[in-house]
């Protein structure tokens, strides 16, 4: 049997950047699935990006993840969101045809001749002396590897609740991984725990009356994620917006005893962003009414994803309500709505690069540490595959620094605070929202890419000479000046502006709110390069406020640089609260910022760990 | 920084000197067996009074035991009688005691291991540090104001109400599709702009009431032989000035200590000026009170005659000798006084202090008045920026995420000043709990 150097177990959005990940450092992989005909499947909505998500993905594109790719060349619909809410915040987000899109996944992993696949369900893990060596699968055949990475989703012990009804399954159709949970569980240290979600229903297009809906279309102008060029030719389709009324919540409270999570049948925990109608009406009740978003699931299917509405109410009753909503009076459920529970092991027992600090060489990546979404899953699977490559190498891991990245902010959030509800990005989840914006992710991240041997030379020269001429145009606006004239002063007028009274620079007139890059040329005599124009325009216009706390995050900054040790014990300082003893040693914090941001660790018990570090006690 | 928890620290709490009683305060691991021994007793009660007797001295103890103490750690303290002697040799004999090391605390050391010990906030432990200097009754009335946890309480309210728009920032921007809801921005913008007063007047309180660590000085000038000085002594209540009819007897300047209206005041009498002087030590005592006036917190002026032009605006107007010198008709503004007269000076008397609460914001009671330290009121500076600046730009129609920048970073400045943590959580629970989020 041959001899890997990494595992990756489970082919969702996680274990496949895994995989592309590990294999473009050198790794020799092997990825197992229970089902290779559902690679990177998309078990929810039918869609990649969304608000802080498509931030994530715009990230992932720098460092050749497979997720910006793929989606750009299956993409059914593109759209800005927040377009009109100021650009730290607008996120891209493109609907996918999910058939399409993990077809085009499957050929493109298999591209990488480094990246074997074997159909299998995994049922132990093979450890000794607390390092991992291989797996077991429950076809009684065994693999080895130096790492192991466990990607299994929403699979560990999935349950699907049709109101009273329960499955086995990982999701619709597909069976659950039944024995690795029991055996993380029992045979190692890692704390496992239950979390729910919900789907809602697939409805059949030939049942909707889509006329009298309203329609969101595509967006011709708005472009994918990727940094290169990526041919698109699909149809591009349209999503149909509706709501539910007083009628749909009659139907929902009279029979809310039917519901699992009313009932007392799941205790588990669902995120509070992502309610079940049920959750909305009894949460809300003055609420009378919820928007309903159809999706349409690809250009070949007649199924759309009912997003708003999902459920555990047993089957006929999600009949009986869905019903009530306009369009879909006469509508058919092809695949009904149903609650899932599912099982995940505290990320807090995971380092900021994923691996366990229960036993090494293994790593969790995906929904498995409790979050939710295929793009959080992805970069996880990314972070944990260049991770694991790197230590079989013997490199140091690589850290993402939350001051430059969604993808830090997330890993340092689960990883240091833990999850008390499967977690979703945020943009507000960032303390330095107003840099980390989609239009300089590839700025932001080119650099570091580079030094850790992330991108490849022509990405990152691309990448270096466009912000090279962004910067430049930037200096040569700083630099002309523009004088008072009547003409200028009756243009700025009809501009809304304010008049000019003295010269001014170039730059400093664009940072005024009602003016842009194309109104400022009016302006301009000299020859200016048009093409970076809304880059230059946002940089000049947030460069004031990012500085107004850039010195001031220094500070922060300090902590971030004071290391702290992963075998450091935290028992023997007394002048720390025995509840921030606790905490600490159950997070290990390898940074002094870490540790700052773990709840309950207090300023003054920061100062006292300052304290301990600078005469060298820990 | 020299923190090594494992030590025991003793000091006095009480100021040195002769006094009824004194206490002493020892902290940390060993505090209870350094008392046992020191007085070959055993404690086994925890805030019980025990009553020892030994050859020191016939004593008060009072253990606390960890966490539930000042410090957090355990402390004993000693109610001694208030005999330096007896203070010293307790102290002494702790310090060479060889099983339990101990050392004299260094200034705010108690305070410092509270803090570290997370039994008070920073704004209380600062206060707590400003108090040992201030002298005068208003200041320990607003530093313990501070200390008790209402500038706290203050500064909570602002961060609620900051957050609970920070709510709808958030709303906005990261559930747009949800349309659950929007910003009100003319609600946002009249709410900012009145926490943006309440910091100001906090700020300007600040300003005013920073007086109270320096000195306070009222100053009494006037022409020569007004009667300056015999004011001054009916004042201080008694001879301190030299009192006599020619005029220019005052010829350097006077000053006593006294309370008034709660505050420690440096009451001074000058010279008076006159058009002309040929003594020259005399030139000198005026240009001495020339810098006195500048610094002056409030001047009295003192005159005798009812054509004097008052020369300084903000001063107390008094016209004096009523008793020789009938005035002609009553001023409002003006006060009369006659050193004859007691009932004049005791009138005289209250309106020197209605000036100086008036000065310190004491007349209306606001409940806002707070002592800062030189790092508070920075902050709240830094504070007004990101309020400004979230006005400012709601007023713009700036984008959303600038407006929310500005709040984020009034809430995050907040709580470096309650030192809170910052939390992203705490906005999205808050608009977890309220809204209906989620598609």
């Amino acid at each position: 049997m041959e001899i890997y150097d990494i595992i990756v177990v489970g082919a969702g959005h996680a274990g496949c950047e895994a995989a592309v990940a590990a294999q473009t450092l050198g790794a020799k992989v092997l990825l197992i699935t229970i089902n290779m005909d559902r690679l990177a499947w998309m078990s929810c909505n039918p869609a990649i990006g969304g608000l802080a998500k498509g931030h994530l993905v715009k990230e992932l594109a720098i460092f050749g993840g497979l997720m910006p790719k793929v989606i750009d060349s299956t993409g059914i619909q593109f759209r800005k969101l927040n377009s009109k809410k100021g650009r730290a915040v607008q996120s891209t987000r493109v609907q996918a045809d999910k058939v399409l899109y993990s077809i085009e996944m499957k050929k493109e992993m298999s591209k990488y001749n480094n990246i074997h696949f074997f159909q299998a369900e995994v049922s132990s893990l093979i450890i000794k002396s607390n390092e991992i060596k291989g797996v077991n699968t429950c076809e009684g055949v065994s693999f080895f590897a130096n790492m192991v990475i466990i990607c299994p989703g929403t699979f560990l012990k999935g349950r699907l609740h049709y109101g009273s009804a329960t499955v086995a399954g990982g999701r619709s159709g597909e069976k659950a991984s039944e024995e690795l949970s029991e055996f993380l569980a029992k045979e190692t240290e890692h704390n496992i725990f239950r979390f729910k979600t919900g789907t809602p229903a697939r409805l059949d297009a030939r049942s909707i009356d889509f006329s009298t809906l309203l329609k969101q279309g595509h967006d011709e102008q708005v472009k994918g994620f990727s940094v290169e060029h990526v041919d698109n030719q699909i149809k591009k389709e349209s999503c149909y917006l509706t709501r539910t009324n007083e009628q749909t919540h009659k139907v929902i409270s009279e029979n809310i005893g039917l519901s699992p999570v009313y009932s007392g049948k799941i205790e588990s925990k669902g995120p509070r962003y992502c309610p079940s109608l049920e959750d909305k009406v009894v949460r809300f009740p003055d609420k009378l009414s919820h928007q309903v978003f159809l999706e349409p699931e690809g250009v070949d299917s007649v199924e759309y994803y009912a997003n708003g509405v999902s459920t555990g109410l047993p089957i006929d009753i999600q009949e009986l309500f869905y019903k009530t909503i306009k369009g879909l009076e006469n509508v058919r459920i092809i695949r009904p709505a149903y609650a899932v529970e599912y099982d995940c092991v505290n990320p807090q027992d995971l380092d900021l690069s994923l691996e366990s600090k229960k036993i090494k060489g293994l790593f969790f990546a995906g929904q498995v540490n409790g979050t939710s979404g295929y793009e959080e899953a992805g970069v996880q699977g990314f972070v944990a595959g260049i991770n694991a490559a790197r230590k079989i190498a013997g490199l140091p891991k690589i850290i993402f620094p939350r001051q430059d990245s969604y993808i830090g902010v997330l890993i340092d959030d689960i990883v240091t605070k833990g999850v008390d509800e499967p977690y979703r990005m945020f943009t507000s989840r960032s303390e330095n929202r107003l840099y980390l914006r989609e239009d300089n992710a590839d700025y932001r991240l080119y650099g570091f890419a580079n030094e850790n041997k992330l991108i490849d030379e022509s990405k990152y020269n691309k990448i270096k000479d466009k912000w090279e001429s962004i910067h430049m145009v930037i200096e040569l606006l700083a630099k002309t000046k523009i004088k008072p004239s009547p003409e200028r002063n009756t243009l700025l007028r009809n501009l809304g502006s304010t008049e000019l009274s003295n010269p001014i620079s170039a730059k400093d007139l664009l940072k005024r709110p009602e003016l842009n890059f194309k109104t400022l040329m009016a302006f301009i005599s000299i020859d200016i390069p048009k093409e970076y124009g809304d880059e230059i325009e946002i940089e000049v216009k947030y460069e004031g406020y990012i500085k107004m706390v850039q010195n001031k995050e220094r500070n922060t900054d300090d902590l971030e640089s004071i290391k702290l040790s992963l075998e450091t014990s935290y028992d023997d300082l007394k002048n720390l609260s025995v509840e921030v003893r606790e905490k600490l040693n159950k997070v290990k914090p390898q940074t002094l910022g870490q540790a700052s941001r773990i709840s309950g660790v207090t300023p003054a018990a920061i100062d006292t760990l300052l304290i301990y570090k600078k005469r060298g006690l820990i | 920084m020299i923190l090594t928890f494992s030590d025991n620290i003793i000091a006095e709490m009480t100021p040195p000197g002769r006094a009824a009683i004194s206490a002493l305060r020892v902290s940390g691991p060993n505090a209870k067996e350094i008392i046992e021994e020191l007085f070959r007793e055993k404690i086994t009660k925890t805030r019980f009074a025990y009553y020892f007797r030994s050859e020191l001295d016939d004593v008060v103890v009072l253990y606390y035991k960890a966490p539930n103490s000042y410090t957090g750690e355990e402390v004993c303290e000693i109610f001694c009688h208030g005999n330096p002697a007896i203070v010293n040799s307790i102290i002494d004999t702790v310090l060479l005691n060889k099983k339990f090391k101990t050392r004299i605390a260094t200034p705010g050391e108690f305070t410092k291991r509270a803090y570290l010990n997370n039994k008070m906030d920073l704004i209380q432990a600062e206060a707590v540090t400003d108090i040992i200097n201030s002298s005068s009754e208003i200041a320990i009335k607003y530093r313990n104001q501070t200390l008790k946890g209402n500038f706290s309480k203050v500064l909570n309210e602002i961060r609620d109400q900051l957050l609970d728009i920070s709510v709808f920032t958030e709303l906005e921007i990261d559930f747009e599709e949800e349309a659950a809801g929007v910003l009100d921005k003319k609600n946002a913008l009249r709410r900012l702009e009145e926490i943006n007063t309440r910091i100001d007047g906090i700020i300007e309180s600040f300003s005013r009431i920073e007086t109270l660590s320096k000195d306070i000085n009222v100053l009494i000038v006037g022409e020569a032989n007004v009667g300056k000085s015999s004011l001054f002594n009916k004042l201080i209540e008694q001879d301190r000035s030299i009192v006599h009819e020619y005029p220019g007897t005052t010829r350097d300047y006077i000053e006593a200590d006294l309370f008034m209206g709660g505050l420690e005041v440096t009451l001074i009498d000058t010279a008076g000026f006159r058009k002309e002087t040929n003594c020259e030590i005399e030139k000198m005592g005026i240009d001495k009170i020339n810098d006195l006036i500048e610094s002056a917190l409030l001047l009295i002026e003192v005159t005798d005659r009812d054509d004097y032009e008052f020369k300084y605006k903000n001063s107390l107007k008094i016209r004096n000798k009523i008793d020789k010198k009938q005035p002609k008709n009553q001023q409002k503004e003006l006060i009369y006084t006659s050193a004859m007269d007691q009932s004049t000076i005791m009138a005289f008397k209250g309106q020197i202090e209605a000036r100086l609460k008036e000065l310190f914001c004491v007349k209306d009671n606001r409940a806002e008045c707070f002592l800062l330290t030189k790092r508070q009121k920075t902050i709240l500076l830094e504070l007004k920026t990101f309020l400004d600046g979230s006005i400012d730009s709601i007023k713009k129609e700036t984008e959303i995420d600038i407006v929310s920048f500005m709040i984020r970073n009034a809430i995050k400045t907040i709580n470096l000043l309650i030192g809170k943590e910052s939390q992203s959580d705490d906005t999205l629970d808050e608009l977890f709990s309220r809204f209906c989020i989620g598609k």
